[in-house]
């Protein structure tokens, strides 16, 4: 299935025919937002437009295409494949997951229980985020991750401000480091992924929707402090890879799993290694990759080593 | 001569109505076996799994044997796979009432599984399984009513059909 295909079934049947009848290199195309009442709107090539009445895009909401509640009921119907029961955990954290990898933002009424988020209901907006794969985006960096004398990767922390390709650069390396490398004589190791947000693997009915490689398990949806100790237990990884560390919990947890002698490669939020630094983040990891805050996602400001020195 | 050979076939095929008749009592006890089945199963996928409509439809109508509702099941998971226009309960609706005759399910029974249709694929769970639940509640009791009487029932059937035979005999002679 390709990704027009993966994108049109999650649509109203009006929306299908006016989103099929377009031109889109669905490459550039970055979210659709559904609003009850509101026009639609796409970010196309980093550009917000309007979807028109008759197809097509425009700048002009009086000829935008107006979402109905029974369109979104209906496109709800389609995104949950008329199983939102199925959906509820994800739901609780107002994203779920469809295949392809394409992760649906819901709002509505929330339903608070004790405290705490029990449902989400009358849905009135939805946010399509396409996934995008950039397949080969780690290879530049690598080789820099390698201890070359002791023939192991170097844990390793990519650090980045949110929307700055942390969480794609960290992919690109679990699959590279699960598939190895022939060129560089670089053997593949097994890798454990805990994917708390889903956001790596994009799992869809628990079958990862990214290429992560062919020596990757997975644990979706678990939370990182527990996933970690149970890939150790049952799984025995090489390598273990999280996605967006930051709490305490989670730190004592990659300390557990480097002392078992795995290689932990994991993201965090943060403007540069001192960030880290300050927020205690840094003790086990041995290379910190940051990324640029500006300018296009995934571009690389410096590879640092534990002294803080610049290596790249 | 000619009389006679008339008679025996009215004879043969108002016997043969009456036990096609009783053949169709048997197979609504079957359907409705095979019902009891399947909505089970798919209370479990539910319960237990949390397994998406189209694969719980898939795994339990899997286990029906190729009968009528078998293709029932088949096609409203291939429905939803096509994500056909229309909501769940409509596309629900559809199938059971194409595939009801075949299944000699009765309008009561297929009211049933249409009102079990509409709760089916809400965000609510316990909405469903209540529902599933106490439809399971209703067919076992009318299971167990028509396992009482099939026997009797069988036997009128048959015993109808050949005496309406001779009754038309006795009135063409």
């Amino acid at each position: 299935m390709d990704k027009r295909e993966e994108i049109s079934r999650l649509f109203s049947l009006r929306l299908r025919r006016l989103l099929g009848g377009m031109e889109i290199d669905y490459e550039k195309l970055q979210e659709i937002r559904l609003r009850i009442g509101c026009p639609v709107v796409l970010i196309y090539d980093n550009r917000e437009r309007l979807l028109g009445k008759e197809g097509g895009f425009t700048k002009e909401k009086e000829k935008g295409y107006y979402v109905t509640k029974n369109e979104l009921r209906e496109t709800m119907e389609y995104i949950c494949n008329y199983s939102m029961y199925a959906f509820e955990e994800e739901l609780k954290q107002g994203f779920l997951t469809v295949q392809g990898g394409h992760r649906i933002g819901v709002g509505g009424k929330v339903i608070v229980e004790m405290d705490r988020v029990k449902n989400i209901k009358y849905i009135s907006c939805v946010n399509i985020r396409l996934a995008h794969e950039v397949k080969g985006c780690a290879d530049r960096v690598m080789p820099f991750l390698l201890e070359k004398k002791e023939g192991r990767w170097s844990h390793t922390l990519v650090i980045s401000p949110p929307r700055c390709g942390k969480t794609t650069l960290l992919r690109d390396m679990v699959r590279y480091i699960s598939e190895g490398n022939k060129e560089n004589q670089i053997m593949g190791l097994t890798v454990g992924v805990v994917d708390e947000r889903s956001e790596l693997g994009a799992c869809y009915l628990g079958v990862p929707q990214n290429d992560l490689g062919m020596r990757t398990d997975i644990l979706d949806c678990c939370p990182k402090e527990e996933g970690i100790m149970m890939l150790v237990r049952s799984m025995s990884p090489a390598v273990i890879a999280v996605d967006e560390i930051g709490s305490q919990g989670d730190k004592k947890a990659l300390e557990q799993a480097a002392n078992c002698g795995c290689i932990v490669f994991a993201t965090a939020h943060g403007a540069d290694v001192s960030d880290i630094q300050n927020r205690g983040l840094d003790q086990i990891f041995e290379r910190f990759v940051v990324l640029k805050s500006r300018g296009k996602a995934g571009e690389i400001e410096g590879i640092y080593n534990r002294g803080g020195q610049r290596i790249c | 001569m000619l009389k006679a050979f008339g008679a025996v076939l009215v004879l043969v095929s108002c016997g043969a109505a009456g036990i096609f008749w009783a053949e169709e009592k048997k197979r609504r006890l079957q359907s409705l076996h095979k019902l009891q089945q399947f909505f089970m199963a798919l209370q479990g996928e539910i319960r237990y799994g949390g397994t998406p409509l189209k694969e719980a439809i898939e795994i339990a109508g899997g286990g029906q044997g190729r009968g009528s509702l078998y293709f029932v099941f088949s096609e409203i998971a291939s429905r939803m796979e096509k994500r056909e226009e229309g909501s769940f309960s409509k596309l629900w609706k559809e199938e059971f009432q194409k595939g009801a005759k075949g299944a000699a399910l009765q309008n009561r029974d297929l009211e049933r599984i249409f009102r079990v249709g509409e709760s089916l694929g809400l965000l609510d769970r316990e909405t469903q399984l209540n529902s599933l639940e106490h439809y399971l509640s209703e067919i076992s009791c009318d299971i167990g009513q028509e396992e009482k009487a099939i026997g009797e029932k069988v036997r009128l059937c048959r015993w109808l059909g050949a005496l309406a035979g001779v009754f038309i005999c006795i009135l063409m002679i």
